[in-house]
């Protein structure tokens, strides 16, 4: 960890040194950067979550059609997800590559600000640039707060009070407008489903969940926080990926209507197609077999000759695929 | 906190008037000295301030003060007495006054008869993470905010204050005239006690934490990138030097007859040749756990007769809390834990 923690501990000195020795300053430079460089695996896992999406109703078809053979849901399933170029776990990747990266911001801002002599002793080998010790100790307070212990109210100015009260309901408020931008429209046909009460709870789950957190951490966090949340906010909607008719139905930014986009009657049709292909394919699968490529052939008697004849086997394959994912371009 | 038998580290039992071992009623155990403040384990970073009615004074890190009867373990306020901030540094005292530092900012001084009352606030930019030395009614002590500071003891009011460059973790050692002292800023300072006047400056590789020590005109100290200097006190050029440890040295040298006994965060403990700085004793011994606390020098006195001194490191791991080593020799003696 420390191989991603002292150069956002560096960083963030610098920042700090940079933006006249203001410590919220920093972290908000610190969080937007850090945001914005992770912007393309926010949009790969998006980009994912929403093939995820279109794929689902079919999936629901599968599992129902298949409901008595799991080998053949799990066949069509997989061979579903080639057909739509998804990956299931697509969308993971990004979020596992992005979980270090914030954990060492949120790391970052807890060691510069150290409030205990252990913290600060440990903070004697993070920097990666000489000189900037003469920083130490960073300027902890803020508006009356001390920056490194969680909000205590009745502090000493009415400011401090005030700010007090406010972070954690500003942390509770972008926490919901994220979770409401972000999550995912629900259909008016599966709103009765697990998944749409899973979502539904989400957005109220969250919220209170940091806001016990904005209580609980130091207020530097509570500010990670808020910008963090602000930042998502502004990327999802630069991205167009906000759903802000959730939030407010007929919003106009730009002169457009902000909706949810709806699946064209060429989409659905070329949807349909798809997984007639894929219903065919794997009904014609002898019983036992685990996916197409083993209807074809690969049992373990004959495991070398399958071997040799792999590439015949998927070459068709992807002419095929060739020729729907030009069909989707026109 | 517990009260250790420096022969044997076992914990020191109650006895009573007779001296009869006290036990504990409910298991007929016997009964040890010591006593939990309630509060959580960490929050103890002071030594004990003795006080001259044989009464301990503990400062803790969650802004109270708690007496404890010497003799008996015994707390009469458990609640303690409330304080104005949280407490790293050692208190100090003389005839009139408890002399506290905070860790956010702020030196006060508390009537040391009703520790409540505070006599004078002096205010500071930052913590204070170090006892204050006092010397004829004036109080120097170093401060986060990059300041060593001259006060008068009595009144609270500043004499002089010298900006060095970083963070002023240590305690300034007073020798011939002049303080010495490190800072953050990667430097050893001599200054002059009159007037605060940096008299001779020298740069080091790393972080200076613990306090220097002086004897025999030579300044010992050590780095936060755990190199060991010796130095000679009036220009502060190099006598010698060494990296002696893989970790940051947070605890002050402890420099004896022969040899300088430093400890490190990556948890050795070295006897280096106090003339030459060699690496003595066959290398370091390896405890393992972070050394973060001074390091402390055990001699024989009567009422606790050694067969030879001891040096006892503390650590941060509850398997090795105080390990105790021959001064001369470094042989390990015992470990206590907890």
């Amino acid at each position: 960890m420390d191989i991603l923690l002292n150069p956002f501990v560096t960083v963030l000195a610098l920042l700090y040194q940079i933006l006249g020795n203001n410590i919220v300053l920093a972290i908000t430079a610190l969080t937007v950067v850090i945001r914005l460089a992770t912007s393309p695996l926010l949009l790969q896992q998006q980009k994912s979550t929403e093939a995820m999406q279109v794929v689902q109703p079919h999936v629901k078809k599968l599992q129902e059609k298949y409901k008595n053979d799991r080998d053949k849901l799990a066949a069509a399933q997989m061979e579903l997800y080639r057909e739509h170029g998804v990956s299931p776990l697509g969308g993971c990747l990004p979020l596992l590559i992005q979980m270090p990266i914030l954990f060492a911001l949120y790391g970052s801002i807890t060691y510069a600000l150290g409030s205990t002599p252990f913290q600060v002793v440990d903070m004697s080998r993070r920097f990666l640039i000489p000189g900037l010790e003469s920083l130490i100790p960073l300027n902890k307070t803020w508006l009356g707060l001390d920056l490194t212990h969680p909000p205590t109210f009745g502090g000493v100015s009415t400011i401090a009070t005030i700010a007090a009260i406010t972070l954690p309901v500003l942390v509770m408020l972008t926490t919901w407008l994220q979770s409401k931008l972000t999550m995912p429209p629900i259909r008016p046909e599966d709103k009765d489903s697990p998944a749409a009460a899973t979502t539904r709870s989400m957005t109220t789950i969250m919220p209170l969940m940091f806001g016990f957190f904005a209580l609980s951490f130091s207020v530097g966090i509570s500010i990670y926080f808020i910008v963090s949340n602000v930042v998502g906010i502004v990327q999802y909607t630069l991205l167009g990926k906000a759903h802000w008719d959730q939030l407010l139905p007929g919003l106009k930014i730009g002169g457009k209507v902000i909706s949810k986009k709806e699946p064209t009657a060429e989409q659905l049709r070329e949807h349909d197609a798809i997984l007639k292909r894929v219903t065919d394919k794997v009904d014609q699968m002898p019983r036992g077999a685990t996916s197409p490529a083993l209807a074809a052939g690969r049992t373990p008697a004959r495991a070398e000759e399958v071997s040799a004849k792999t590439k015949s086997i998927t070459a068709p394959d992807k002419t095929e695929n060739s020729k729907l994912n030009g069909n989707k371009k026109k | 906190m517990v009260q250790i038998d420096p022969r044997s580290g076992g914990e020191i039992q109650l006895r009573d008037e007779e001296g009869n071992i006290r036990v504990v009623p409910e298991t007929g155990e016997p009964r040890s000295w010591d006593f939990q403040d309630g509060s959580h384990p960490e929050q103890f970073y002071t030594a004990p301030l003795t006080l001259k009615d044989g009464k301990l004074l503990f400062a803790n890190y969650v802004k109270k003060l708690v007496e404890v009867d010497l003799i008996a373990a015994r707390v009469d306020n458990p609640l303690g007495v409330p304080i104005f901030d949280a407490v790293v540094a050692d208190p100090i005292a003389d005839e009139n006054h408890i002399y506290l530092g905070y860790v956010n900012k702020n030196l006060q001084a508390l009537d040391i008869n009703s520790p409540s009352v505070v006599i004078w606030t002096f205010e500071t930019g930052n913590g204070i993470w170090s006892e204050p030395l006092l010397v004829n009614g004036v109080l120097y002590f170093g401060a986060m905010d990059h300041y060593l500071y001259a006060v008068n003891a009595d009144n609270g009011r500043m004499i002089w204050k010298t900006e060095l460059g970083g963070a002023v973790a240590s305690t300034p050692v007073l020798s011939g005239g002049a303080l010495y002292i490190g800072s953050f800023a990667r430097k050893v300072f001599k200054i002059s006690q009159s007037t605060g006047e940096i008299l001779q400056e020298r740069a080091v590789e790393d972080w200076v934490w613990g306090s220097p020590v002086v004897r025999g005109g030579v300044v010992y100290t050590a780095d936060m990138g755990g190199n060991v200097y010796a130095l000679n006190s009036d220009d502060l050029s190099e006598k010698w030097r060494i990296k002696a440890a893989n970790g940051g040295i947070r605890p002050s040298p402890l420099v004896t007859d022969e040899h300088v006994i430093v400890g490190a965060r990556s948890g050795e403990v070295i006897w280096l040749d106090r003339q030459n700085g060699a690496i003595a004793l066959e290398g370091a011994r390896m405890i393992g756990a972070e050394i973060l606390g001074d390091l402390i020098l055990v001699e024989s006195n009567e009422l606790r007769p050694l067969n030879e001194p001891l040096v006892i490191v503390t650590t941060v791991a509850n398997d090795n809390l105080l390990v105790a080593y021959s001064a001369t020799q470094g042989v390990k003696m015992w470990v206590y834990k907890r």
